[in-house]
């Protein structure tokens, strides 16, 4: 016996609850008469509530312990066996947002499986299983596994093809996850193309077309040294169709325009924006194809960033750091407190600002090995090789990581506080060659680089839903909301560095950064594209369906039929009622 | 409405016949002989002529044998008045068997009244006596609900001097016997208490925990063991004793009839009680 709650075996409890209120209970049995006056004046014993008495059977008693048991039934759900033989077909709905694309005939791809999947349910019988699989970068389970028809046909109808592009491999793993837990279980894979990564037991129905379509796989703006830019590439495909790109601006009118050139292809488009205040652009390919989601999307214009450098001008080694910063066209040299502060000009930093000492210690020359900490931004890609370093130290100073080393001596160590980041270079430029080598101007493209991350602002304005994006904060913010597409805000809270790091798996559209929950005080925006290459092109695409037959059964979940569950409930309000009106006719009060 | 068997009532109206005392009845003209000399055609005795008389009675013939004046009496032809008084208080309908053979007694002593010429006169006694004539007795008995609370306790104006007084009750008051008997044999003919009873009132077999309702008032709740209706069983015999005293002398007494037998078993009780007998057609 298998109880499918065996909390509701607490039900029991009941029983002997309602035996002790029988043992106690005062029963005093209804009779009519005419001789009251011939009982005498005094009284008998009195029966008393608080006097255990003989147990009677009683209608009442009876009633209320199959009431009991009748519930602790309902609620315990003894069954024989957990199992039960039925066919069971496991389906896998690619859920590609291009299912949306409609077929020559015009019936869209996403409608033609639902149809067909509703089709093979309809040669089910109801006690067989379905279990719906959608297709995603997290594939998941539309309802629980091995639902019956009625409910996985109902989720059939809500579900939608709205996936960017995403490989099907995680779902027929999930599948063949479900499939292991079934003895027997079917499974076919709805897509519009034939999936021939399965196995050949599986059925692939596919339901698409090859046709001709244009759509932007990619779009950027750009904001740099070189001005603003939107960047644009175009997938055509057999489109003899003449079309333009247009974009437009929040009122619609065109700021840029471009006319596609070749029919098939990837064109790459960059429409420079002179006019400004425009922060974000519309996109949009003119005339409509068999596939319109990617025709149009939407850009935004990313902040310029620049670096804020004061350099002492003062400093033996100022021109040669000048010339290394002015290298990487994000610096701006300042005489205030900036991002980066450059040999001791200032004495209290203030929060957010990093100091770049240059040190002359007393150490010994060296010509390497340099032994540098791996992976560090700062020392990224460098070759120091043939760099003679001197004005070395000894030993990193106290509180400091050494960054950078050669045998014991320490060329370059860090300390980190909060958002403050010292960097001490020890280095004694006149008798070091080192401003002289290429990996001078790389150290301090690197720091640049690296100070640019930590940067207030957004690592990616536009990107797809599989990547990860990261926010820095601004100086003495700890947290910020993102408002979702759908206008539903999400508080994000900073770690000590002041950065948040966005999940991938965002769901395309357009998302801004707000100071406050009710999304007034906007920050920063960030588009999440639903663009891919993979997903505008349909060359792979074909139509097969074939006849699906299931003939074998295997074990699958038993669930709990409508009739268990009315049945002793029905029973339990039955027994009660009967116990009701047995009391009411042992009281007298039903006469 | 008590719904009596009619047809067993018709049906001994003809084989039975009013036991009547004729000592007692001393009223009217009618169909039956009395115990003393009166108008109808039987010779009754003789007696001493004295001043007043009527000649026309003298026994001429005896007067020529004996030179006597003797005055031939004749018997008297006698019409016996019953009143029948049926108890309607809610205890008489404690089952509807009880009701029902009270009502069909009722009938029974009613119709043969009737039969016998006489001019019955039925009390229905609930809070109030209510007095049936022989006119309408049967629609009146029909009508009648048992569910007074006073019944023979009930104010009975106007009762017939000398009548036969037939009482239908279960007899079932506190203040039974005596009481009720002094205040209705007064000037009364031939008392004959009927006393129909349910084998549940004379003998309770319900024990342990009960709720007792009394239906004419009261509850109770007891626990009932052997001894408690022992004491039951004795309190019954001294009522019934009681009864049975203040009858004594005034003509059949107490007759019992068991509620749950039908009428013919009340009438062998009557029958053998003798306040009926068999009549000419048994």
């Amino acid at each position: 016996m298998i109880f499918g709650n065996p909390w509701g075996l607490l039900g029991l409890l009941a029983i002997p609850a309602i035996i002790i209120l029988h043992l106690f209970r005062q029963r005093f049995q209804p009779h009519y008469i005419s001789t009251l006056f011939l009982f005498g004046p005094e009284q008998f014993n009195q029966a008393s509530g608080s006097t255990r008495e003989k147990l009677r059977r009683t209608g009442s008693l009876i009633a209320e312990l199959l009431a009991a048991l009748a519930l602790t039934w309902f609620l315990s759900d003894p069954h024989l066996y957990d199992h039960q033989q039925a066919r069971h077909i496991i389906c896998i709905l690619d859920s590609h947002q291009r299912l949306n694309a409609k077929d020559s005939k015009g019936h869209l791809v996403v409608d033609k499986a639902k149809a067909a999947c509703q089709e093979v349910f309809q040669t089910l019988n109801s006690h067989d299983r379905i279990t719906l699989i959608q297709s995603g970068i997290q594939p998941k389970l539309l309802t629980a596994t091995a639902v019956p028809i009625a409910n996985a046909s109902l989720a059939l109808d809500r579900w939608k093809a709205d996936q960017t592009f995403h490989s099907l491999q995680a779902s027929i793993e999930m599948a063949i996850d479900l499939k292991s837990a079934s003895e027997e279980a079917h499974v076919i894979v709805l897509s519009d193309h034939k999936v021939r990564i399965i196995p050949d037991t599986w059925q692939s129905l596919s339901f698409g077309e090859d046709i001709g379509n244009s759509g932007i796989i990619d779009a950027r703006w750009f904001n740099d040294e070189r001005g603003q830019r939107i960047s644009l590439r175009i997938w055509r495909k057999d489109d003899n169709s003449d079309r333009k790109v247009l974009i437009t601006n929040k009122n619609n009118e065109i700021i840029a325009s471009s006319q596609l050139k070749n029919k098939n292809g990837t064109q790459h488009i960059i429409l420079p924006i002179t006019k400004s205040n425009i922060n974000i652009a519309h996109i949009q390919l003119t005339e409509s194809d068999q596939y319109a989601l990617d025709d149009s999307c939407s850009v935004v214009q990313p902040p310029r960033k620049l670096i804020r450098v004061k350099l002492n001008n003062k400093m033996a080694m100022y021109k040669y750091i000048k010339r290394a910063l002015a290298s990487t066209h994000k610096v701006e040299f300042v005489e205030n407190a900036g991002h980066i502060s450059i040999d001791k000009t200032l004495h209290t930093p203030s929060p957010g600002t990093w100091q770049l000492q240059i040190v002359k210690q007393s150490g010994p020359s060296v010509i390497g090995p340099f032994l540098s900490r791996s992976g560090h931004p700062l020392l990224q890609d460098l070759d120091f090789t043939g760099v003679l370093w001197s004005g070395t130290a000894t030993k990193s100073p106290a509180q400091q990581q050494s960054l950078l080393q050669a045998s014991q001596t320490c060329l370059i160590s860090e300390n980190v506080q909060n958002k403050q980041r010292e960097i001490n270079l020890f280095i004694d430029i006149k008798q070091s060659n080192l401003h002289k080598h290429p990996a001078w101007p790389s150290l301090f493209a690197n720091l640049v680089e690296w100070r640019l991350r930590f940067t207030p602002g957004l690592q990616f304005y536009h990107l797809s839903s599989q990547m990860t994006n990261r926010i820095v904060l601004p100086p003495k913010t700890k947290g910020i909301f993102l408002q979702y597409p759908s206008g539903e805000p999400q508080s994000l809270t900073a770690d000590l560095q002041g950065v948040i790091q966005l999940p991938r798996s965002l769901m395309p559209g357009t998302y801004h950064l707000t100071r406050d929950q009710q999304g007034t005080k906007k920050w920063q925006t960030f588009i999440v594209h639903r663009l891919d290459q993979r997903s505008s092109d349909f060359s792979n695409c074909q139509s097969n369906q074939t006849e699906v037959s299931i003939e074998e059964t295997g074990k699958v979940q038993r669930i709990r039929t409508r009739l268990e569950h009315i049945l002793p409930l029905a029973f339990a309000i039955m027994a009660a009622l009967g116990a009701w009106i047995c009391y009411r006719k042992e009281q007298g009060m039903g006469q | 409405m008590p719904a009596w068997d009619e047809a067993r009532v018709h049906a001994a109206t003809k084989q039975l016949r009013l036991a009547s005392d004729p000592r007692r009845i001393r009223h009217g003209h009618g169909l039956r002989m009395g115990q003393g000399p009166g108008s109808s055609l039987e010779f009754h005795d003789y007696r001493q002529y004295v001043m007043g008389d009527d000649l026309r009675m003298i026994d001429w013939g005896v007067y020529a044998r004996s030179d006597q004046l003797v005055l031939r009496r004749h018997r008297q032809e006698i019409s016996p008045r019953i009143e029948v008084i049926l108890d309607a208080s809610a205890s008489m309908r404690l089952d509807e068997k009880k009701w029902s053979l009270a009502a069909g007694i009722c009938a029974l002593f009613l119709e043969l009244a009737i039969h016998d010429g006489a001019q019955p006169i039925l009390w229905i006694c609930q809070d109030q006596a209510k007095r049936c004539t022989v006119k309408h007795w049967h629609s009146d008995l029909h009508q009648a609900q048992a569910n007074g609370n006073l019944g023979l306790r009930c104010q009975l104006n106007n009762l017939h001097p000398g009548s036969e007084r037939i009482i239908i009750s279960d007899g079932l008051y506190p203040d039974a016997g005596n009481q009720f008997i002094r205040r209705i044999g007064a000037g009364s003919g031939r008392i004959s208490f009927i006393q129909v009873l349910l084998e549940s009132e004379r003998n309770p077999n319900y024990n342990g925990h009960v709720r007792l309702l009394d239906v004419e008032g009261g509850e109770r709740n007891l626990l009932l063991d052997e001894q408690a209706l022992a004491e039951y069983r004795s309190r019954f015999a001294r009522l019934q004793a009681a009864w049975q005293q203040s009858l004594n002398g005034r003509g059949a007494g107490l007759i019992h009839c068991d509620a749950e037998l039908d009428l013919s078993a009340s009438i062998r009780d009557l029958l053998k009680a003798g306040i009926v007998t068999p009549g000419a057609g048994s």
